[in-house]
């Protein structure tokens, strides 16, 4: 590599170098300072504490079994959907395993107030049940409890084992089992035998990372769970917004970060032996069609579970949106744009809506601003520049959004960076959570501009900049905007960090819906409901724009 | 009784038949080929006897006792698959032993039936090897001690050379042919390859479009195949349409051919198949010696193939014929208008 172009290199990544030290690792380093020197001298007594007092080991003894549990459930119902994923060919299964994926890029509150339409007290079910055998209380009792917990991490999760190791299952091929069995094994020994320890670094680095999205689980927990359950994470939240122990929240912050890490860099190395092994096979030879009755049974089977199980929540929260004490009709959604007076909000849930694009559209061009030179950057090999700096900017990844959040509280609170009072705050943080998804969107599209093409524009006479214009910025158009879209998502459900930052007069759309659902009263309900729909349907359409987008046939997690 | 009978299989696969009605039977220690075109059925022929796939008809009888109802793993017959289905979580004896393991032996005896194995198809010194860092030759050769150590009482080769490059198969053809005629083994052995096929077989199954064409031994099978499709199949081209006239000659395109067509009503239509060898071009106007059969054209093209020449001559009847001529003659040029003398064992008659 020439100087010049290790200076160039520099220059771009300058610029998100100087963002990841100013909004990620300054703030990281003011927890570590507030949790080991609260008043500037080493005073490590928030950490004793955490370890002396019963509660926090209960806190972190249930986020890890609660986290356990989920994972191995999902992977219980999960693994005979990726057989059927992995084995069969039939219509319209692309389009099942994009809509699969729906509950995965939900806001954690839209999946709450989905099981709340379900299966709450006010829910779907409970009305029914009501209605048809005259219950006089609702007969379904699962808010606040454990169960809903799990159920909505189940829900959440299902789609990564099915993505992940159903994959992985396709480019086995079946004549593995098969010649297992003709040298004698019944087909459960096969399984046990054969298909199992092959497909166990895929089952692994899969259940690690459900194991991680539960660990660091908060909306669900805080919405679904009430106050009897807390994860490290909501803990973090109620020492420092309830309690203001603001270095016990440091405390605890620390904790999860060195877990978080530690999860991650097993998950690295995990995901590294996934790709060794066995050669893949084409699908071609894997896969088979529908056939006999059996398959009939067994894939259209498995299809109706799987949509009854993912679907009908978020149909109820669509039918209770719609439902009002007089009939179908859009009575809650016209509330959202009229202030009754009766809110608690002094300005209309439609603001919030109103603010919640706003910092979205920041967020999608402040990380497209970031992700876009660091993608460019690690494009190209580069030695061990690339090799130090690829994991330095996923770092994020790694890091939870409430530890961020309350991060930022602890460190964007003085001068010279008082931006606690500022609107920029929310998207500042928003964009730290959604760059590390452009460059991962950008990244493949980029790589996958073959050198030669580069050559010969180069020798057909155009300048370096020339060609990065001409010929590669318009192949990038289609990762572009998936990178934009994934921004925008990503900021707008945004609710860990956000519910840290946001001014109480400034709400967005996930806030507004938490607020909502904690207040009595149906018209409350009813418009938490309508935003929920609102929201659901934006983030799943910006989904499946973005599966229609992609041009691999898996992302990168 | 036979050991190995096929009854009537039928199987299809949605509403495309596969099998339509194979029946075969087989004795103990011969080795049997089913050669066909790739989608002829052959492999899903072999699934079935594996008890991996279920016919929709017929049945499976092993020693007289029908199949039917023993699953693939208590029917004790090796398989070895097209891409060979080495276990990639296991090592080279890992693979070898697993049927062992199956059959509850101790680890004593387990440990001794692989060195064995691994011996008989000499790859002793790999046995710690991971199968991912082994060759295509060797990987055949585990498949192979795989499927033959947990003692099968048949054996059934998909395709085993299948993947490997040419030169290569040639080898392992002959140490294939070797390992199984030493130990005896009862073999079915599906191919594509005819050349393949007569080199390993005691009996080749022709099979064609989900149906047996044709079973019998190499030697007379090339001598005279029962239809067009499988002369086609052995890639005997030269086919002339024709006509019964007499017991002993024939109507076609090139003149009337005196052979005998034994067998055959007159006025029949009829096939007659003209062997590429057992050909001499005629330098002059010299009339052969008696009872040979005089064919006339113009030379289209001539091919010099190292061991002999490949010639296509068009006959005076427009049809196009190939053969192969010895090296050591001389060599026709484009263009020359030549008398080839056949004698009547080069050409078979089929309906």
């Amino acid at each position: 590599m020439r100087p010049s172009g290790n200076r160039a290199a520099i220059l771009l990544v300058a610029l998100p170098l100087a963002f990841l030290g100013v909004f990620y690792f300054y703030p990281l380093f003011e927890i570590f300072s507030l949790g080991l020197a609260p008043g500037g001298q080493w005073d490590p007594g928030a950490i004793a504490d955490l370890f002396s007092t019963g509660s926090s080991l209960r806190i972190l003894w249930f986020t890890a079994w609660q986290a356990a549990l989920s994972t191995v459930l999902t992977l219980v119902l999960a693994l005979p959907a990726a057989y059927v994923f992995a084995r069969y060919r039939f219509p319209g299964k692309s389009l099942i395993q994009s809509c699969t994926a729906i509950p995965f890029v939900l806001p954690s509150v839209v999946v709450a107030a989905a099981f709340s339409a379900l299966l709450g007290a006010r829910g779907l079910l409970n009305e029914w049940l009501m209605g048809m055998w005259g219950f006089s209380s609702p007969p379904i009792q699962i808010e606040q409890s454990l169960v809903s917990i799990l159920m909505a991490h189940v829900f959440y999760n299902f789609t990564v084992i099915l993505r992940i190791v159903g994959n992985f299952w396709s480019r086995i091929h079946p004549d593995l089992s098969h010649a297992a069995l003709v040298l004698g094994a019944s087909p459960w020994k096969a399984f046990w035998k054969v298909t199992f320890p092959v497909l166990r670094p895929g089952i692994m680095a899969a259940s690690l990372l459900v194991f991680i999205f539960c660990f660091s689980s908060f909306g669900v927990i805080l919405i679904l769970g009430g106050p009897r359950y807390a994860t490290i994470e909501v803990a973090i939240y109620r020492q420092a917004v309830h309690l203001f122990n603001l270095p016990m929240a440091a405390a605890l912050s620390l904790l999860q970060i060195c877990f978080m890490f530690a999860f991650m860099w097993v998950y690295t190395r995990l995901q590294r032996s996934a790709t060794v092994a066995f050669t893949p096979e084409s699908l071609k030879t894997t896969q088979r069609d529908i056939v006999t009755n059996t398959d009939r049974l067994v894939v259209w089977g498995t299809v109706f579970l799987l949509l009854l199980f993912l679907g009908s929540p978020l149909l109820a929260l669509v039918v209770r949106s719609l439902s009002t004490g007089s009939g179908v009709s859009l009575l809650y959604y016209r509330a959202l744009f009229e202030n009754a007076g009766q809110s608690v909000f002094y300005i209309p849930p439609a603001a919030a809506i109103g603010y919640s694009v706003g910092f979205a559209l920041v967020t999608l061009v402040m990380s497209l601003c970031i992700g876009l030179p660091v993608a460019i950057f690690l494009s190209r090999d580069r030695g061990l520049a690339t090799s130090l700096l690829d994991p330095l900017f996923m770092l994020p990844l790694a890091t939870s959004a409430v530890t961020l959040g309350f991060g930022y509280i602890v460190a964007l609170d003085e001068p010279p960076l008082n931006l606690r009072a500022s609107l920029i705050i929310v998207p500042l943080a928003h964009t730290l959570v959604a760059y590390p998804f452009v460059v991962r969107s950008i990244l493949p599209g980029l790589r996958s501009v073959p050198a030669h093409i580069r050559e010969s524009a180069l020798l057909l006479g155009a300048a370096p900049g020339k060609v990065w214009w001409k010929v590669v910025a318009p192949m990038m158009r289609r990762s572009l905007a998936v990178g934009a879209v994934f921004a925008f998502t990503v900021s707008i459900g945004e609710f860990g960090a956000t519910i840290f930052l946001a001014r109480p007069e400034v709400p967005t759309v996930p806030l507004a819906i938490y607020r909502f659902l904690g207040l009595p009263g149906a018209m409350n309900y009813g418009q938490a409901m309508a935003m929920s729909t609102i929201l659901m349907l934006v983030t799943a359409a910006g989904f499946l724009f973005l599966e229609k987008l992609r041009t691999g046939p898996e992302g990168e997690f | 009784m036979a050991f190995l009978e096929i009854k009537g299989i039928f199987k299809s696969f949605g509403s495309t038949p596969v099998l339509r009605g194979v029946s075969l039977a087989m004795e103990e220690t011969q080795i049997l080929c089913i050669l066909g075109p790739s989608g002829s059925g052959k492999t899903t022929l072999l699934r079935v006897i594996a008890g991996l796939e279920h016919p929709e008809q017929g049945s499976v009888l092993f020693k007289g006792r029908d199949l039917r109802n023993t699953r693939p793993h208590l029917r004790r017959f090796g398989m070895m698959f097209q891409e060979y289905a080495l276990f990639p979580h296991l090592d080279v004896s890992g693979n070898i032993a697993f049927g062992l393991h199956m059959l509850g032996l101790s680890r004593s005896e387990i440990a001794k039936r692989t060195g064995e194995m691994l011996s008989l198809v000499g790859l002793q010194g790999l046995s710690g090897r991971n199968v991912s860092e082994l060759s295509g030759g060797e990987r055949q050769r585990v498949a192979l001690a795989r499927s033959l150590a947990p003692y099968p009482r048949l054996l059934l080769l998909d395709e085993p050379l299948g993947s490997l490059d040419r030169g290569l198969r040639e080898k392992l053809l002959g140490d294939l042919r070797k390992i199984l005629r030493r130990i005896g083994m009862t073999t079915i052995v599906v191919t594509h390859d005819q050349a393949e096929a007569f080199a390993i077989a005691d009996t080749i199954a022709v099979m064609d479009q989900g149906e047996i064409a044709q079973m019998d031994t190499p030697e007379n099978l090339y001598r005279q195949p029962a239809n067009p499709e499988v002369a086609r199949f052995l890639g005997l081209v030269n086919l002339v349409r024709g006509r019964v006239e007499t017991g002993s000659s024939i109507a076609t395109p090139l003149g009337l051919l005196h052979v005998p067509a034994h067998g055959h009503e007159r006025g029949e239509e009829v096939t007659v198949l003209i062997r590429p060898d057992a050909v001499v071009i005629c330098e002059n106007d010299e009339s052969g010696p008696t009872g040979m059969i005089t064919i006339e054209g113009i030379v289209h093209d001539c091919l010099f193939k190292g061991r002999s020449y490949h010639v296509e001559v068009i006959t005076t009847g427009s049809q196009a014929l190939f053969f192969d001529l010895p090296q050591n003659t001389l060599a026709p040029s484009v263009g020359d208008r030549v008398r080839l003398l056949l004698s009547p064992g080069a050409i078979t008659v089929m309906p």
